[in-house]
C-alpha cells in the first residue's frame, strides 16, 4: 500500500504557479478559456491538475 | 481520529489499486495525497495517466481522480468528488468524461460529457443559443452538455466505467477482470444501498414490514433533512 503523500499550501500554490506559467496565463484567464473555448489536450491536463489543487486548498 | 482517517484513505487508495490491477495490463501506483492539517485528500496514480491498450497497443488513456473529505457527521471520510476520464492519445483530449461532484450548483451531481459532434445536435443547441444564449452557452461544443445519471446515490462506479472500456472500447484487460468488476460493483451498490436506506427511510422500513419484517419507527429522524439527496439531478 502507498503512504500519504502530504503537501503544503505553498506546494500546492507553487505548483499552480508553473501549470499556469507553462500556459503563460494567470487562474483568470484560464478559467475564462476553459469556459468558452474547447481545450487542448495540455489544457485538460492543466485544467485537472489545478482542479485538483482547489480541492486541497478548500478553495 | 486523524490517523485513522489517514489509514481510510490509504486502505481505498488500495481498493483501487487492486481493482485496477485487477482489470488492466500493465504497472500502475495509486496513491493518496493530502492537504497538511485539513481531511481532504486526492487519490489517484502517482502517472496521472493510466495507459490503456489495444492489441497491446497503446491508443488511449485512463485518468481517473477521486476526492475525499469530512461527512456531514464530521468523523468519516467520504468520497465528494470522482473524475473518471477516456482520453485519446492523438490529441490527449478527452473521449467521454464521467464526473461526480457532491457539491454541483448547477449541472447533474454526477453527469457523462461526451466529446463528440453530431451535425443535428448542434443545430438544436445553435437555435436554442440563438433564442437566448442563456438556455445554451455554448452550442457548438456537445461536449459542454451534461447527460445526468443518477445523482449522487445511484450514479455509476469505477468498475462501470472499466467494464465500458473493456467491454465498449474494446480495451485490453486480464484473466478474470470480469470477476473483479462484478465483485467491487456488487460492494459499492450494497455501500450506496446503505446511503439510500438513510435517506428513504419511511420507504426502506415499508418495504421490510412488507417481507416480514418488525421494523419500529423512531423519532430521531428528520425526513426532510435527506430531501435534497432525493431531488437533485
Amino acid at each position: 500500500m502507498s503512504p500519504v503523500i502530504t503537501v503544503t499550501r505553498d506546494e500546492l500554490e507553487d505548483r499552480r504557479r508553473t501549470l499556469l506559467a507553462g500556459l503563460g496565463m494567470t487562474l483568470d484567464e484560464f478559467e475564462k478559456m476553459a469556459a468558452t473555448k474547447t481545450l487542448s489536450g495540455p489544457e485538460v491536463d492543466v485544467e485537472e491538475e489545478l482542479a485538483e489543487i482547489a480541492f486541497l486548498l478548500g478553495e | 481520529m486523524s490517523g485513522s482517517l489517514e489509514e481510510y484513505s490509504v486502505r481505498f487508495a488500495a481498493d483501487i489499486q487492486e481493482t485496477l490491477d485487477g482489470v488492466l495490463p500493465g504497472k500502475r501506483r495509486v496513491v493518496p495525497t493530502r492537504f497538511q492539517g485539513e481531511e481532504r485528500y486526492i487519490v489517484r496514480t502517482a502517472e496521472k495517466n493510466v495507459a490503456l491498450h489495444v492489441g497491446g497497443e497503446h491508443l488511449a488513456d485512463l485518468y481517473l481522480s477521486f476526492g475525499l473529505s469530512l461527512d456531514r457527521s464530521g468523523d468519516y471520510l467520504k468520497t465528494v468528488r470522482t473524475d473518471f476520464a477516456l482520453k485519446s492519445v492523438l490529441d490527449n483530449t478527452p473521449l467521454a468524461r464521467l464526473d461526480y461532484r457532491a457539491d454541483m450548483n448547477t449541472a447533474p451531481v454526477t453527469h457523462w460529457n461526451i466529446h463528440a459532434e453530431r451535425g443535428a445536435f448542434s443545430h438544436l443547441l445553435a437555435r436554442a443559443h440563438a433564442v437566448d444564449p442563456e438556455r445554451v452557452g455554448r452550442p457548438h461544443a456537445l461536449s459542454s452538455l451534461h447527460f445526468p445519471v443518477g445523482g449522487e446515490r445511484f450514479r455509476p462506479c469505477l468498475e462501470d466505467f472499466l467494464q465500458f472500456l473493456v467491454q465498449e472500447c474494446g480495451v485490453d484487460s486480464v484473466e478474470g477482470w470480469v470477476d473483479v468488476v462484478n465483485r467491487g460493483r456488487q460492494a459499492w451498490r450494497r455501500r450506496q444501498l446503505r446511503s439510500t436506506v438513510r435517506d428513504a427511510q419511511e420507504e426502506a422500513a415499508d418495504v421490510l414490514r412488507r417481507l416480514g419484517w418488525s421494523v419500529e419507527r423512531t423519532e430521531r429522524v428528520d425526513p426532510e433533512e435527506y430531501r435534497p439527496t432525493l431531488e437533485r439531478w
